[in-house]
């Protein structure tokens, strides 16, 4: 059974999120149905759209129609969604998410449209515009894109002058967290006296629960290298470094394919479009330490030396890379600049509020239900990215708090929902915009614990450079350690906040800058829960396992279950008679509150 | 441009981008640093500089923060003091206050801060630590429970020292500083490390648990070792040498800086090995006795071979020991003994290099000061193993190097340390370093890149020049140097182009011809300008403490003290080897030896000894039983440098203090006193009551050393000449002109080696290693730790070839002898040589050696073999 599938086109999220999801075998699952079916209908491995917790996801797209995306795709319905979808033109609406009606295209019936889908309804893509529609791996597909047609613009049409203008104008500050204006860095490093001048891409995206960085350079490679070609063109750097952490190995590969795509196509290389402006790149994988992140850590990472910053001034737009004049931002910042150039300063500054123009990619993660990357325009708040782009808390749990900004943020309560995600709001409110890592919490996150967390992560990762970061993280972890296991005392506060002060005031780096922030913003807004481990010898959230006990309610119906999954065999039990729990073997490893599917184990 | 701003209440006008803290340190307002260190670069790691600045909620490191106009500081508000506190504190929390037995208690920068802030612990408890004591590597030690790790350590031993062997590993809290991948320390063993470390967590281990540091008293002194002379303290308690650190102030010329002899040799000092009292020979026996026999049988014996003239009798002067006492030495041979047969160990390197400069420039000195490097724009380190021979000068040279747009071109038969921040490498054969040389010259001449208004007016010679070097064209001398004809044209232009190029050599290496090299530098130097300018010139380097001052004082056969000619119609008396030969053709019957130990330090170890056990009466005066003084009919026992007051000329013609540190042992007399002694023993009248007194009389007798007092030496060396006391000294000579009017240049062939004899196919190389120096580094028990033995390097293609491995003792032949060694297989030689080093009288290189006064060899051939 031969039919017509000409024009039609399947695409499979291959991003990261979805090749751990089992992308791969669905692909494979394509090809053989393919062979079923005799048909072969061309594949779009796209990079990740989004919804991540959606993956695999697999749609497709028919001439003149909508395009079906299918969620949480297993290599078992990929014959039937062939079968029925592609072959005989019945998509499956109960396993499509959404469907992508395109100018002029019909849709189908009882599939919601994408721009109702609530994850969609409030995200402004310009960044992640391509991911999930373009084959990064096809200089084409972007092309076909307004690929490269902001770097033709510039070097065809504008000065370098004109270019630093345009992004000064159009109020693009520095993705990576700092939210430095991205026109006057440029501008900096063009005025520095220097016969060579460095450009950098900071693609060292080192936050727990962060990949913004990593989806843009998987799903639009170019973008970003088309932003680096524009901004070395605007400052005179004739080479260009990404520097990207080597846990990222798609991400990698994508780069260099399209670093040589853009080098067989003279966007990079020699005399750039026929013009005097010659620029290369050159691609570093760092070696996994957080504090390489930081500019000047990173700089001596590339020069080969080890990873720890330096103080500042010199800048690096001054003295940076082999002591030359440098330009560092990171991969959103420079995946910003092609649409900067291409439509104007000022369709950009139209989106955002008046100190945070344009969009931010946050990436979505912890107790919410549409985890994954977003896309919205600076001003969106906290609770419309949660409750209505997130989907809300998981079984309907009460949202508690959101940690913005990975380890070196802080976290905003449920009460400050209502605050407008920019640059100075968040400083105000004790948080900050961060790379955009949003860690959702609900009522059974232990706030302490939490800060712990991050804390742990600092003093593991801090270079033990200066002596407040590299000793006081360790100190304030272990206090931290201490409250959680119910040791704590009273001065544990006092010393938090004041050590967490000092740290904050006399470190040489961002890192050690920032890193008592989930401690000082936990203490601000939780010193209730700090005080209950300390004073009451309880964790609220029932987390501590040091503070807590399990107990078997009447709930029990003695299914035994608990009892089989002990590893410890702390239960015991006659079949269909109340359980119960011997404390003094039990090691509140919450296996039995899991398993009980009656919500008959107690946490006290 | 400068910059004024206010710090605590006082205004200050300041360079623009001076830091926060040199600004302070201007108002004499104390910062207080762990991290920070004059030589470094600022690294703003501990945090404990923080100042406030107004207008600011930060705290800003004052070490690394530059200064701007207008700005307010704070040093002492209540917000720095609390952080500073709180720095304190939280090294507190692991750094162990094992004070009792730290070496560094008592200078202890931690100990110090928590004293004056009061703290004896921290409000946030103790952390435990499991870092280790490093007990394994010899002479330092590393405690890295105490480690604060401000850095010095591991940016001294890279950015000054070029090493790189300490580093920063793991991170965080568990951050350590040790050698990569867990090894043991193996290194230079400098010790800068030691010396910068404001904590005690990398100590000397000679100096761990000995005495605490309240108890020691520091005494300025000269070091006894090379030719740079470094300015050092010898901490001393009671008459024990228990620590050393280099000095840094004005008045050094190595800015704190030591090598491995300078601060853990002083061990010979105080070995129980010295010679305590008189010898003198009773049959086949050397037996302890007075001074007063000692004298009388010195008496009786020169007197005995003296009647017949003096020309009968030599003396060795000493490179080891002080200008008064060689100058002393000389007038005792001149003057009682009535010969002018005197030289010292200069003869094999250093003299010959002098008189080159000599016959070249007029004066029989280096023209550049070491301090001057600093001003060159090209160094040039011809056949030199600067790193070796003159440490602090492998300092310098990568300091200008790396700090500035100075270039570095290497010469060298090995790939020396300094090869890695060379711009250009040269890989020269053996001895052929004339024939390069030439080369250069025919280079620029040819190309028309000589400095042709230098030429014009101050140089004579110059046709015989360039028709000698026709035959140096860069092709015909490819084969013979193993440098390429455009690696030569290209070192020549960048010569030419340098305005200031320094040349360093080192005379002494490879077999005693080093005297042709130096003419052939000079040359070059003339042709392109480089001499009587700053930073330009030619620096021999001088291989013990006091070469230069021994030939000044007249210690050379055919000069008087001051480099003065000979009197109209006498004779010049015999050389070192003119000696040697003498003595064992039964012509010369007595010798007088000061501080030197021929049979290891002259070459022709067989001749040496022939000559020694030929002659009829041997005295030597030395401060342990050499294998020369084995052969003594009397043995005197002399102090050694820290024992004595004195003056010793360096490398670049500094004259500078030698100090009395501690007393010597009971029965041992100083050499200059000795000499006095022996005066009075010989009928005349005892010339001086004291050391300084000679100094003086020096002055009165020299005309370079003319306003050289001891008054003028109490801190700063002096450059001579420096005729009177109102003179500064002179850092770089020829600045006004040649004392003959024009520089000569002078024609220097190569001389031809010949191919190597298929039975001994390698050629021999020779020279220093950094841990000895001459043979009293071997009485010092922590360096002979370091270099216990002989190790031969050989190239890894050779020892594949002659199936030697690392570690294995070897045979090395000559066609004059032979010596065991132990075998190093290492690429920093280049295939088909075999470096060997000097110092090791039980495996003595001189045994393969013979010196070749008229150079018609310029090389050694040798065989390896399995031992």
């Amino acid at each position: 059974m031969a039919s017509d599938t000409s024009g039609q086109r399947l695409f499979i999220g291959m991003g990261t999120c979805g090749i751990a999801t089992g992308a791969e075998g669905v692909l494979a699952a394509v090809h053989e149905g393919f062979d079923k079916l005799k048909i072969e209908v061309p594949i779009v491995k796209t990079g990740c759209i989004g919804m991540c917790s959606q993956e695999v996801l697999l749609d497709v797209e028919t001439p003149g129609r909508a395009r079906v995306t299918y969620r949480q795709v297993q290599p078992e319905m990929v014959e039937d969604i062939l079968q029925k979808h592609v072959v005989g033109g019945q998509p499956l609406a109960e396993l499509a998410i959404g469907q992508i009606i395109g100018e002029g295209e019909s849709a189908y019936e009882g599939i919601p449209g994408y721009q109702d889908l609530p994850v969609f309804k409030k995200q402004k893509r310009i960044v992640l515009r391509r991911c999930g529609f373009i084959d990064p791996d096809l200089i084409e597909d972007y092309f076909e894109t307004e690929g490269y047609k902001g770097v033709e613009k510039a070097i065809k049409t504008m000065s370098p002058e004109q270019v630093r203008e345009v992004v000064k104008e159009s109020g693009l500050r520095g993705r990576g967290g700092g939210g430095f204006p991205a026109g006057l860095k440029w501008e900096f490093c063009a005025n520095a006296y220097g016969d060579q001048k460095y450009l950098i891409c900071n693609a060292d995206e080192g936050d727990p629960g962060a990949f913004m960085d990593r989806s843009i350079l998987e799903g639009d490679p170019h973008a970003v290298l088309e932003g680096m070609i524009i901004a070395g063109y605007a400052i005179g750097a004739s080479y260009g470094y990404i520097y990207c952490r080597a846990e990222y190995p798609l991400a990698i590969k994508r780069l260099k394919t399209a670093i040589a795509l853009a080098e067989e196509r003279g966007y990079l290389g020699d005399n750039i479009l026929g013009s005097d402006f010659s620029f290369r790149l050159r691609i570093k994988e760092g070696a996994g330490a957080f504090v390489c992140g930081e500019e000047t850590a990173l700089m001596a990472s590339i020069e080969g030396r080890r990873g720890m910053p330096r103080s500042r001034p010199p800048f690096p737009a001054v003295k940076g890379l082999w002591g030359k004049p440098s330009n560092i931002n990171n991969v959103e910042t420079y995946a910003c600049v092609p649409p900067i150039i291409l439509h104007g300063a000022k369709n950009y500054a139209e989106v955002g509020t008046e100190g945070t123009k344009g969009t931010k990619v946050f990436a979505l993660t912890g107790k919410i239900i549409n985890t994954g990357l977003i896309e919205v325009a600076a001003g969106t708040t906290l609770k419309e990215i949660i409750h209505e782009i997130g989907g809300g808390i998981e079984e309907g749990r009460a949202f508690k708090a959101a940690q913005l900004g990975g380890p070196s943020g802080g976290c905003l309560p449920s009460y400050l929902a209502e605050t407008a995600i920019d640059y100075d709001s968040l400083i105000q409110a004790g948080a900050m915009m961060g790379s955009g890592g949003v860690v959702v919490m609900d009522e059974t996150d232990c706030m302490v614990d939490v800060a712990r967390y991050f804390l742990n992560f600092t003093a593991a990762e801090s270079c033990g450079k200066c002596v407040p970061c590299r000793l006081g993280t360790k100190i304030m972890l272990g206090i931290l350690e201490r409250i959680t296991e119910g040791k704590g005392t009273p001065e544990d506060m006092e010393n938090l906040k004041d050590l967490g002060q000092q740290i904050k005031s006399a470190s040489l780096c961002g890192l050690g800058q920032t890193a008592p922030n989930p401690v000082l913003s936990t203490l601000r807004y939780f010193e209730d829960e700090y005080d209950a481990h300390i004073n009451e010898g309880t964790c609220p959230a029932k987390v501590c396992t040091a503070l807590i006990t399990y107990h078997i309610t009447d709930n029990c119906t003695g299914c035994t279950l608990c009892a089989k999954k002990c590893p410890v065999t702390a239960i015991s039990g006659e079949r269909k008679q109340l359980h119960t729990i011997d404390q003094e073997l039990c090691t509140k490893c919450n296996m039995c509150f899991e398993v009980c599917p009656f919500n008959a184990i107690e946490k006290e | 441009m400068t910059v004024s701003l206010t710090i605590d209440g006082k205004h200050v006008e300041v360079p623009s981008g001076t830091t926060m803290l040199h600004a302070a340190q201007k108002l004499d307002i104390d910062i207080p640093t762990f991290c920070d260190h004059k030589h470094l670069v600022p690294f703003g790691a501990c945090r404990i500089c923080v100042v406030e600045v107004e207008g600011s909620d930060k705290l800003f490191a004052s070490c690394v923060t530059p200064v701007s106009q207008g700005m307010v500081i704070n040093t002492a508000t209540p917000k720095v003091k609390e952080a500073r506190e709180t720095i304190i504190e939280l090294l507190l929390t692991y750094h162990p206050l094992d004070c009792p037995v730290c070496p560094q208690s008592g200078r202890c920068h931690l100990q110090d801060l928590a004293f004056e802030h009061g703290k004896d612990s921290s409000r946030f408890g103790p952390i435990q630590v499991e870092k280790k004591v490093d007990y394994l590597s010899p002479l330092i030690e590393s405690n890295q429970k105490r480690c604060i790790q401000c850095g010095r350590c591991v940016r001294i031993c890279d950015e000054v020292q070029g090493e790189g062997e300490l580093d920063f590993v793991e991170r965080g809290f568990n951050t350590v500083v040790e050698p990569s991948f867990g090894r043991v320390m193996d290194c230079e063993f400098c010790g800068q490390c030691i010396q910068v470390c404001p904590v005690g967590s990398l100590y000397s281990r000679i100096f761990k648990h000995t005495t605490p540091v309240w108890e020691l008293t520091p005494v300025r002194t000269t070091c006894p070792f090379c030719g740079v002379g470094c300015t050092l303290n010898l901490e001393v308690k009671k008459d024990r040498i228990y620590h050393v650190l280099g000095v840094d102030d004005e008045g050094s010329n190595n800015e704190g800086f030591l090598c491995a002899k300078g601060r853990f040799g002083y061990e010979y000092v105080n070995h129980p090995d010295r010679l305590g009292k008189p010898l003198v020979r009773k049959g086949d026996v050397l037996e302890e006795s007075t001074w007063e026999e000692a004298y009388r049988t010195i008496v009786e014996r020169f007197n005995a071979i003296t009647a017949a003239g003096g020309a009968a009798v030599g003396g060795i002067a000493s490179a080891r020991c002080t200008n008064e006492e060689n100058y002393l030495f000389q007038k005792f041979l001149r003057s009682v003994l009535g010969s002018g047969n005197i030289d010292s160990v200069a003869r094999f390197g250093q003299a010959q290099a002098m008189e080159a400069l000599d016959r070249a420039f007029g004066v029989a000195a280096p023209t550049d000061s070491l301090d001057d490097l600093d001003k060159s724009d090209l160094i040039f380190a011809l056949d030199a193993n600067v790193t070796e021979d003159a440490h602090i000068v492998g300092l310098k040279v990568l300091r200008r190097v790396r700090n500035s747009d100075a270039s570095l071109i290497v010469a060298n038969p090995r790939k020396i340390k300094l090869v890695k921040f060379a711009d250009t490498y040269l890989p020269m054969k053996p001895g052929s370093a004339v024939a390069l040389t030439n080369a250069l010259v025919n280079v620029i001449l040819a190309e028309g890149l000589e400095d042709k208004e230098f030429v014009a007016s101050r140089v004579s010679g110059l046709e015989d020049l360039r028709r000698s070097v026709d035959a140096y064209a860069p092709e015909k001398v490819e084969e013979l140097t193993g440098v390429s004809a455009e690696s030569i044209r290209e070192t020549a232009r960048s010569i030419a182009a340098a305005s200031a190029v320094t040349i360093l050599i080192s005379p002494a290496s490879g077999s005693y011809v080093g005297g042709d090299t130096v003419a052939a530098a000079a040359n070059l130097a003339l042709v392109t300008g480089n001499v009587g300018k700053a930073g330009s010139g030619i620096l021999p380097l001088s291989e013990y403490n006091n070469v230069q001052g021994a030939m000044d004082m007249g210690a050379l056969p055919d000069r008087l003290p001051g480099n003065q000619t000979l009197p109209e119609g006498s004779q010049p008396g015999l050389d070192a080897m003119g000696m040697m030969e003498a003595a064992a053709a039964g012509n010369l019957k007595g010798l007088f030896i000061m501080g030197e130990n021929p049979l290891t330090a002259f070459p022709d170890r067989d001749l040496v000894l022939k000559a020694l056990q030929n002659l009829e009466f041997l005295v030597v005066q030395d401060i342990f039983l050499t294998d020369t003084a084995r052969l003594a009919d009397v043995v005197l026992p002399a102090t050694a440098g820290p024992e004595k007051d004195g003056t010793f000329t360096n490398t670049d013609r500094r004259v500078q203090r030698v100090r009395k540190a501690i007393e010597p042992p009971a029965k041992t007399r100083a050499d200059w006193k000795i000499l006095c002694e022996l005066f009075e023993a010989f009928g005349q009248p005892q010339p001086y009551t004291g050391a300084m007194e000679i100094t003086r009389a020096i002055a009165g007798e020299v005309p370079s050393y003319g306003g050289i007092t001891p008054e003028r030496l109490v801190k700063n060396g002096l450059h001579w000449p420096c005729p009177d006391t109102s003179h500064p000294g002179t850092s770089f000579l020829h600045g006004e002109g040649f004392p003959g009017g024009k520089g000569q240049l002078r024609v220097i062939e190569q001389q031809k080696n010949g191919g190597a004899p298929s039975e001994y196919p390698l050629t021999l190389i020779s020279g220093m290693i950094l841990f000895h120096s001459g043979t009293t580094t071997k009485w010092a028990k922590g360096l002979n730790e370091l270099a216990p033995e002989a190790r031969a390097e050989i190239n890894p293609s050779d020892a594949k070839d002659l199936e030697i491995t690392d570690g294995d003792r070897i045979r090395i032949k000559s066609e004059k002898g032979h010596m065991d060694a132990v075998a190093k297989v290492t690429p920093r030689i280049q295939k088909g040589t075999v470096f060997v080093p000097a110092h090791y009288s039980n495996m003595s290189v001189n045994s393969l050696m013979r010196y070749d006064p008229i150079r018609e060899r310029t090389v050694t051939h040798v065989s390896v073999s399995r031992a």
